[in-house]
């Protein structure tokens, strides 16, 4: 099975688990047991990773000393979860979140995502879908750059690929939009919102490498795949209406 | 009603510790140095070192020869040098004092064929004059910032008309010079969104018609915002293409080697830069000792002034 096809059944997986949780417990999905609501929430987000090397690109690094991507990020979102499920979903979300607070002129991405929770007793467990757009932190771009002795030049840039217009800034092709999923835990006490989680992006990367000889001889290797990218986040949400 | 309790109390310190845990500094990617020309450690000038790239803007002008020729020579002596950017103007002489200076130095030129050559009505005939002067340059840059380096009274030029000229020298080369010369593109101004806009105008012009191999694309970036213009098409429409940054660096000697330790690495990471050239060792647009120099005082040879960047780089080890 390759990544991607991995990746999707993983989608489906997360979108299919709060129905099979719900299927087993069908109190818990009564509509009386429903706190409608809209929460306005802020949280924090990190990421890691190792840009360079494929297999923990594409698999999340819990090693915390073996990675050249580090990216804290802020969030803030409004979230709006439904009185009753609506076509199997309990509400829908907007966020904004700034990744790598040291730059001002990157890291700005808006999400829009559609839910589903289900309440374990103690605590939701909540799932989403939904898609990230924006302008990605320049940490997603990296160049590892090698001069030979022998005269060659070799390198590998690795960067996220951009594949939407940002409107008034840049050029036609400087923004990104990707899917991703959600899984997280949470709990609603009295006006407040509690939630911890992890969202995974799926961008596509550009992996491309370059040879040039003395002789300017330019010789390419250029692929392009959808990786997974993760993050875990912690939230804090007051309820606004 | 306790174990309720006690899953709540658990998550709720999983929560905290989470905050907690990611608002600590962190994700620094690169090391920032001292700026103070008087600490010049083995680490510093390790990492400055690390990160710097052996190119560097040279004006070609006599008032500064003997300066020049150590300068370049100390620099090429510790390995910090292997090519240099000079302005070729029409009225220039091959046999320039400055120029034969810097040749002599066996450094790898590349040359600015100056803006002024835009206009002129037979630039093939002048290519082949400039490829007869200087047999043993390689790379010739066509025009720099070509929309806002202009004679104040003299002709202008958009993006289609240089694209137009350019065109003509790339066909002139191919046709008799191949694999002996390879051509940069214009460097758009170094700051705000023009640049990238110019080169997507470029890029609308042709650009893509002329082969990777022949053709590097010039960059100016002198800050992170204008650099980052240019990801969509570097990424996109040009990624088969070369990229040097012909000119960077900062305008106060006091931030040259924070500049190259911070700056230079994400240039490289944003751009692909190959190369990236050090505006000027000395001189600028606004007066000979202008704080982009890496000397200044050139009279004062040998006891030339030398900024923190250029002793850094020219320290014993």
């Amino acid at each position: 099975m390759t990544r991607s096809q991995g990746a999707a059944v993983m989608c489906v997986v997360v979108v299919m688990m709060p129905m099979n949780l719900a299927g087993q417990d069908s109190s818990t999905l009564t509509s009386s047991d429903r706190k409608a609501g809209t929460y306005l929430k802020v949280g924090f987000a990190q990421w890691q990773g190792n840009i360079f090397n494929k297999n923990s690109l594409t698999n999340w690094d819990i090693d915390l000393f073996e990675t050249n991507l580090e990216l804290r990020s802020v969030k803030l979102s409004v979230e709006s979860y439904f009185g009753d499920t609506l076509m199997q979903l309990s509400g829908f979300s907007v966020g904004y979140r700034k990744d790598n607070l040291h730059r001002s002129e990157s890291g700005h991405m808006m999400s829009l995502g559609l839910f589903r929770d289900i309440d374990a007793k103690v605590f939701a467990v909540k799932t989403s879908v939904g898609v990230e757009w924006g302008m990605p932190s320049f940490s997603f771009d990296q160049t590892e750059l090698r001069s030979g002795s022998d005269g060659i030049v070799r390198y590998r840039h690795a960067y996220i690929y951009r594949n939407t217009n940002i409107p008034f800034v840049g050029t036609n092709t400087d923004g990104v939009v990707y899917p991703f999923i959600e899984v997280s835990v949470l709990q609603r006490p009295w006006g407040l919102l509690f939630e911890t989680g992890m969202r995974v992006g799926f961008p596509r990367f550009n992996l491309d490498d370059y040879e040039v000889s003395p002789l300017d001889i330019v010789g390419y290797a250029l692929n392009r795949k959808r990786v997974m990218v993760p993050y875990v986040f912690a939230e804090f949400g007051v309820r606004v209406f | 009603m306790v174990q309720k309790r006690m899953h709540r109390f658990s998550i709720g310190t999983l929560f905290v510790v989470l905050a907690v845990c990611m608002g600590c500094e962190g994700g620094r990617l690169t090391p920032v140095g001292p700026t103070d020309s008087a600490i010049v450690d083995d680490t510093l000038i390790h990492q400055v070192r690390l990160q710097w790239s052996p190119y560097l803007g040279v004006h070609v002008t006599a008032e500064a020869l003997d300066t020049y020729r150590d300068a370049l020579a100390t620099l090429r002596s510790k390995g910090q040098l292997r090519g240099v950017r000079i302005e070729l103007h029409p009225n220039l002489s091959p046999n320039d004092r400055a120029i034969s200076a810097i040749r002599s130095t066996g450094v790898d030129l590349l040359a600015l064929v100056s803006n002024q050559y835009l206009f002129v009505d037979n630039i093939e005939r002048e290519f082949d004059k400039i490829l007869a002067d200087y047999p043993e340059i390689r790379y010739f840059q066509i025009g720099n910032e070509v929309t806002t380096i202009l004679p104040a009274d003299g002709p202008t030029i958009d993006i289609a008309g240089y694209m137009s000229v350019f065109r003509r020298i790339y066909d002139h080369v191919q046709a008799r010079y191949k694999g002996r010369v390879v051509l940069l593109t214009q460097s758009s101004l170094g700051s705000g969104s023009r640049g990238a806009m110019e080169l997507e105008a470029m890029v609308d012009h042709g650009l893509l018609e002329l082969d990777p191999n022949q053709v590097v694309i010039g960059i100016n970036s002198y800050d992170l915002d204008s650099a980052a213009q240019y990801l969509g098409l570097l990424g996109g429409a040009l990624r088969k293409y070369r990229v040097w940054v012909t000119e960077s660096g900062v305008r106060d000697s006091k931030l040259h080697i924070s500049w190259v330790q911070e700056n230079y690495p994400r240039l490289r990471n944003l751009l692909r830069a190959e190369r990236v050239y050090w505006y000027t060792l000395w001189g600028g647009d606004a007066g000979p000792d202008t704080e982009f120099s890496l000397v200044k005082q050139p009279a004062n040879y040998p006891n030339y002034w030398r900024s923190p960047l250029f002793s850094v780089l020219t320290a014993e080890r």
